[in-house]
């Protein structure tokens, strides 16, 4: 059951004579309990399609579209309803756990807040704020309710703030780049909590991030942005066992990877374009071994290529599919 | 102009050559902290804890370990911008820690290094020609016309065009600054480059043009690697050797092959299967923090977070022991973990 559904969300910014488009006619849906993986470069618009969503970019951007949130047209609600909304149903973990914490309230003031705000009825104590913690499994949680953020390491901040951003339950989590600033092995416990909150609670997740394996490994779909455009969406065994787009295709070869004991690694010329240089035609043409006339002088307009799988490119059908088997297998055992 | 002798990389180098490039041996690094409380004495951490490996010219050692395993601070020493508290560390044979004023000018131009931050490694009010020709102008009293020309060549190497030389930092985009990086710390010809997670800041596009890049300039000129990285299927790509580390020490040192495909220590396999396809989320369990380097647990200082702990691992440390030939572990259960 569809929960979020967005179609032609555009974000500009810029002057009105020469706008700049960060997103450019972003289309895709989120069904209730789904993980949603959206992949991309840095400049690929992706952060901030997903701020549009929440409805907290700064005031000089000018968003357009439509985006329908559990029966709510997100884009026009009031902003007190908005406000209501937000960090209820539509929660959004950021990137940088060091500074999303303030660092002059202690751990427990700062969940106290969280819970009045979202239980405005309720007299919260400091035993629910040690509850909240729990649920994330941080170590201690009676002792770290009276400690500031200074004394947590960053994986512990991040899970702080992952209890913070589903103590109500939300619908909808949007996590924007949630394990970047994270080390190996405390990435995989942020991945199995989030594991663990669609599994209790059938929240819906967008994982916004640049690392192709998380999202490989945790999303039911998978979106690939590139230079402000959603070039590929598809079931994720699909997008990583049969990648149709090109940029889709380098971008995977772009990881190392183990073929027969050998450690291979393509990658794809040239540069991201800058988004005030982009031309009429599919942004990825300069780096493209496929392109022709038409990719420089002509949008593509997106292409089923399967059930749910949409490509936006002019030569797909030219494009061989690759495929990496042994780890679609993998994928399949990791998706329960 | 040709800017180096164009040597191929040994085919098949032996892992333990006779006479190594670099040679870590014991190295040891404290760091005194400020004291907790009045009447006792100040806190060490212990950043890097008895060090020990070897690296064969024209070889990359890979080092690899969570934040605060003290991979960046061996990579210090070997610059020398730490001093060791105990242990030595020999280039060409030589401790590097006992030379004279001009032996340590010179070693400046043998070891170089590329950073992570290439927007901070490069001073923005600096032209391209004057951040890569600075070095040479110091090293060897080359005049700048020269060197301007020399850094031309450099710049083609790395993939710009020559006239990159005239333009300043902020003009290129993070991967065209860290091709900028590696032509500077060319212009010496280094025979060792330090790479401190020189490629974890880039997109994932650029990133592997980079790796590309920098195993293209050892092919040619034969420079030693000091790859240090978190990303483990990186490190794989580049490394010919590799050590793990954790809380300071070295838990497993080997040829890449073997300690990929056949780890000997638990945390290698813990960071191996963190990450990797085949591991469903939630398999590993919460691990909880790394602990503090400054308690770090006694004994083996990974048995708080071991599935294979027993007894003795929390009384008695471990010492690196070498199970096959050149691949060593420090762990007193790799026999029955590897059985």
């Amino acid at each position: 059951m569809t929960l979020l559904s967005v179609r032609n969300l555009s974000v500009h910014f810029g002057s009105l004579e020469n706008p700049i488009a960060a997103v450019s006619n972003a289309d895709f849906t989120v069904d209730r309990g789904q993980i949603v993986g959206v992949v991309g470069e840095s400049g690929s618009g992706k952060s901030t399609m997903c701020t549009a969503l929440m409805r907290t970019l700064p005031d000089t951007a000018r968003v357009s579209g439509d985006v329908t949130f559990d029966g709510e047209d997100l884009l026009s609600l009031s902003s007190a309803r908005m406000r209501e909304i937000r960090g209820r149903d539509l929660a959004m973990i950021l990137q940088n756990p060091m500074t999303s914490l303030d660092p002059l309230f202690t751990i427990g003031d700062q969940a106290l807040e969280v819970l009045r705000l979202r239980r405005p009825n309720v007299k919260s104590t400091e035993r629910d704020a040690v509850e909240l913690l729990r649920k994330v499994r941080i170590t201690a949680p009676e002792m770290r309710v009276r400690q500031y953020p200074h004394q947590m390491s960053g994986g512990m901040k991040q899970r702080i703030l992952t209890a913070f951003a589903t103590a109500a339950s939300p619908k909808l989590l949007i996590a924007d780049e949630p394990t970047t600033a994270l080390d190996a092995t405390v990435q995989e416990e942020i991945l199995s909590l989030f594991w663990e909150i669609r599994k209790d609670s059938n929240a819906a997740i967008i994982i916004v991030t640049h690392d192709l394996s998380i999202v490989h490994r945790l999303s039911d779909r998978t979106v690939v942005m590139y230079a402000g455009r959603i070039v590929e969406s598809g079931p994720t065994q699909e997008v990583f066992g049969a990648p149709r787009h090109p940029y889709t295709q380098g971008l995977i070869g772009s990881m190392p990877r183990v073929v027969n004991g050998m450690v291979q690694l393509n990658s794809i010329q040239g540069q991201v374009p800058r988004l005030d240089q982009l031309g009429p035609g599919c942004a990825f043409a300069d780096r493209c071994g496929f392109a022709t006339d038409i990719c420089k002088n002509e949008l593509p307009a997106p292409r089923m290529v399967g059930a749910d799988h949409s490509v936006v490119c002019w030569h797909e059908d030219a494009v061989p599919a690759t495929s990496r088997a042994s780890s679609v297998s993998a994928a399949q055992m990791a998706h329960p | 102009m040709n800017v180096m002798p164009d040597q191929d990389k040994p085919s098949n180098p032996p892992t333990a050559p006779a006479v190594p490039l670099i040679e870590a041996r014991g190295l040891h690094k404290r760091y005194r902290l400020n004291r907790q409380r009045f009447f006792e004495p100040a806190p060490f951490v212990h950043a890097v804890d008895d060090v020990s490996f070897k690296v064969a010219p024209g070889h990359t050692f890979g080092l690899v370990g969570e934040s605060g395993s003290g991979k960046t601070t061996v990579a210090k020493m070997l610059l020398k911008l730490e001093q060791p508290t105990a242990g030595r560390l020999l280039v060409d044979g030589k401790d590097i820690f006992q030379q004279d004023a001009n032996t340590e000018r010179l070693y400046h131009g043998t070891v170089q290094a590329v950073l992570q931050d290439p927007y901070g490694a490069l001073s923005p009010r600096l032209k391209i020609n004057k951040i890569i020709s600075e070095p040479r102008v110091a090293q060897t009293g080359m005049s700048w016309a020269d060197a301007e020309d020399h850094a031309g060549a450099l710049l083609e190497l790395v993939g710009l065009r020559r006239d990159a030389l005239h333009k300043y930092p902020h003009e290129f985009s993070g991967g065209q600054r860290q091709r900028i990086a590696i032509a500077r710390a060319l212009s010496v010809e280094p025979r060792i480059i330090v790479l401190d997670e020189s490629v974890s800041a880039l997109d994932v596009s650029v990133r592997a043009q980079i790796l590309k890049l920098l195993e293209e300039v050892q092919r040619k000129l034969n420079v030693t690697y000091l790859f240090i990285g978190h990303d483990l299927a990186i490190v794989r790509y580049m490394s010919t050797d590799v050590g793990v580390m954790y809380l300071g020490q070295l838990v497993e040192v080997g040829a890449a092959t073997q300690v990929f495909s056949r780890p000997l220590h638990p945390y290698t396999r813990q960071l191996l299967a963190a990450g990797a396809d085949e591991t469903p989320i939630g398999a590993l369990g919460v691990q909880g923090d790394l602990p503090s380097p400054i308690n770090p647990p006694s004994g083996c200082r990974f048995h708080t977070r071991c599935p294979f702990a027993t007894e003795i691992c929390s009384e008695q440390a471990p010492v690196l022991r070498e199970m096959q030939s050149g691949h060593l572990g420090r762990c007193h259960h790799m026999e029955r973990i590897n059985a």
